[in-house]
């Protein structure tokens, strides 16, 4: 038997005394920054450029309100249109037929390398490029002759342009998205006996969303800016050029201009709050790479408490840093539903 | 029927360097895994045991050649496989999710598996939470609740510290010995191998292929540590290592 030298107690670590750190100057900054705000804001408040009784007036003027429904409207159909579009072009191009994925390199070169408010004053121009549409057999006498300005109306013209311009961009995210996903969670599945649409289903498209999601947040709060260039097409009823068209007839741009900024910030600060929970809620399981604020709070106090645990009894207690709370076996059952944490 | 029965089989893969080169991964291999046998899959790296693995999982076709199983196999992968966004309960769970376990049955389940790889402190953690050993063990408590008949692991234990290892492949054994399962169980150890298995399938260096079984002698149930007190131990141990480092004649040698 080999002897076994006896172990050497393990001095106790000397607590850490911590002195804040001062930052006069940056207090001083902060002052002054303060100061200048409020200057501003009071004088903002007096000035009469801005009409401030105007602003009242129009800020739920049902005429504003209605365009702020339709840039709405506008944005969300776009977006739809930009996501299923973006979709088939992102899987073309990871198709290995060669001429789908050239048309869909094409397409992506082609609405990104352009302006979208040229895009636009083209789709606009669309009736008088193409001044029918003809249903019928190619080379023969069509069936139906419509007139396009007829059956389009600029509302659809500026959904299609914003939509096709924008789908270029949600190819690349999609197509990141896809490409995130390690396959050995696909082969994995498969190993389970899950078939293509339930891996699918359960592995590939929840994982691709959390790389999806958040860019995509993105791509609507700028699509709901990017609506105000219809005025190209030239589709008028949206929140600008609404408001715009309201001040040309009473001579006083600046607080209309105001109300449909204050519209704007109210419609993006709500897809900011909307964007930021589904954040969270997509990045579960993914400590250190998508941390949340929650998390990294809680991560802080964990890489402390070794300062704390100066006592074998407390170093011996599972500390269950960074576990999520209450995520035990009671969390089982609603795996898929869980919420954000 | 055998639990897993692989005929003629060869795999070859396009070369990186030259496009009119190919890799042949498995080069005829052959090999018979009968019900409720053990059988340890035993090569150097890049022989092509994964490659085996992935084919008889159903993950990959054959160039050439037949596998069949009995029934899905369920498996341990090399690089555990185990999925990010579930919790290691959740990991654990998801087999039976599949096959509609009722709830409770399930939660019972899953604490014994855990109870069983020793995780369940952490029961609660994410995959990227814990370390590379606790992520392999998950994956093999998964592939436990997946409880097919036939088991395919792939160096399931190679990230444990010997003492884990070791508790994990006795209790592997305890498992297999209460249930009905025929395990294909890949390994580049030779300890490993000859601990768990009734019969070792030795491959070369590559092109991988089939250069011995040999039949492992020690009685069921094995207490893995007692079973290093044997002299066979020894005997087998240099046998395997010769036959590895293609040594024939000093492998057959020890087996008269
Ligand atoms: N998808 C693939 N494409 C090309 N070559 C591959 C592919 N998969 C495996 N190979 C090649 O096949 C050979 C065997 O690989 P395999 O993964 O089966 O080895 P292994 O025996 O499992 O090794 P290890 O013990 O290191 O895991 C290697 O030379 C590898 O480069
Ligand atoms: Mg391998």
């Amino acid at each position: 038997m080999s002897e076994i030298t006896r172990a050497v107690p393990v001095a106790r670590p000397k607590p850490i005394q911590a002195v804040p750190l001062r930052h006069p100057w940056r207090n001083l900054l902060a002052f002054a920054l303060i100061f200048l705000l409020l200057a501003f804001i009071i004088d903002a408040a007096q000035r009469e450029a801005y009409d401030w009784p105007a602003f009242a007036l129009y800020l739920f003027d049902v005429r504003v309100i209605q365009a702020a429904g339709v840039t709405l409207a506008l944005t969300f159909l776009a977006m739809i249109g930009a996501v299923v579009v973006g979709i088939v072009l992102a899987v073309m191009r990871e198709t290995d037929n060669p001429v789908l994925r050239a048309i869909a390199w094409g397409v992506i070169w082609f609405f990104r390398g352009t302006p979208v408010y040229v895009q636009l004053v083209f789709w606009g121009l669309l009736s008088s490029i193409y001044q029918t549409i003809n249903l019928g057999l190619p080379f023969m006498e069509p069936w139906l002759v419509l007139e396009t300005a007829d059956v389009i109306p600029l509302f659809w013209i500026a959904v299609l342009g914003l939509a096709l311009n924008e789908a270029a961009y949600m190819a690349e995210i999609v197509r990141a998205g896809l490409l995130s996903i390690d396959p050995g969670q696909t082969e994995a599945a498969s190993a389970l006996g899950m078939g293509w649409w339930l891996t699918m289903r359960k592995v590939v498209i929840p994982q691709a969303m959390r790389v999806i999601i958040p860019p995509t947040g993105n791509e609507v709060i700028s699509m709901l800016k990017t609506t105000s260039l219809v005025t190209a097409v030239p589709f008028s009823w949206d929140l600008y050029t609404r408001t715009r068209d309201i001040s040309a007839a009473t001579l006083n741009p600046i607080p209309l201009l105001l109300v449909a900024s204050v519209w704007y910030l109210f419609f993006t600060s709500i897809m900011m709050i909307g964007q930021s929970r589904l954040e969270k809620h997509f990045s579960r399981g993914q400590l250190g790479h998508g941390a949340t604020p929650k998390r990294r709070r809680r991560q802080d106090r964990a890489d402390r408490a070794p300062v704390v645990l100066a006592s074998p009894e407390t170093v011996a207690a599972p500390s269950g840093a960074g576990a999520p709370e209450g995520a035990g076996m009671s969390d089982v059952a609603g795996m898929t539903e869980g919420d954000a944490r | 029927m055998s639990g897993i029965s692989v005929q003629g089989l060869w795999k070859a893969y396009p070369s990186a360097e030259d496009r009119d080169e190919v890799l042949v991964a498995l080069e005829d291999v052959s090999l018979e895994v009968g019900e409720r046998e053990f059988v340890c899959v035993l090569g150097p790296s890049g022989c092509g045991k994964s490659t085996l693995l992935r084919i008889a999982a159903g993950l990959e076709k054959p160039s050439l050649g037949t596998v069949e199983t009995q029934s899905r196999p369920s498996v341990v992968f090399q690089e555990h496989g185990v999925f990010p966004w579930l919790t290691v309960a959740e990991n654990v769970a998801y087999p039976l999710r599949l096959r509609r376990v009722p709830r409770a049955a399930r939660r019972e389940r899953v604490a014994e598996l855990l109870e069983l790889v020793g995780l369940t402190e952490f029961a609660g953690y994410y995959p990227s939470q814990i370390s590379g050993g606790m992520r392999q063990r998950t994956s093999v408590a998964r592939a436990l609740a997946d409880d097919g008949n036939v088991l395919l692991m792939d160096e399931p234990f190679g990230a444990l510290d010997e003492q884990t290892r070791v508790a994990l492949q006795q209790e592997l054994l305890r498992i297999w010995e209460q249930t009905e399962k025929s395990v294909l169980f890949i390994t580049h150890s030779v300890d490993e191998a000859l601990t768990l298995a009734d019969r070792v399938v030795v491959m070369s260096h590559r092109p991988g292929r089939i250069i011995a079984e040999v039949e492992i002698p020690f009685g069921r149930p094995r207490d893995i540590i007692e079973l290093r007190r044997d002299p066979r131990y020894g005997e087998i141990t240099y046998q395997l290592w010769n036959l590895l480092e293609g040594d024939t004649a000093a492998a057959e040698a020890v087996a008269q």
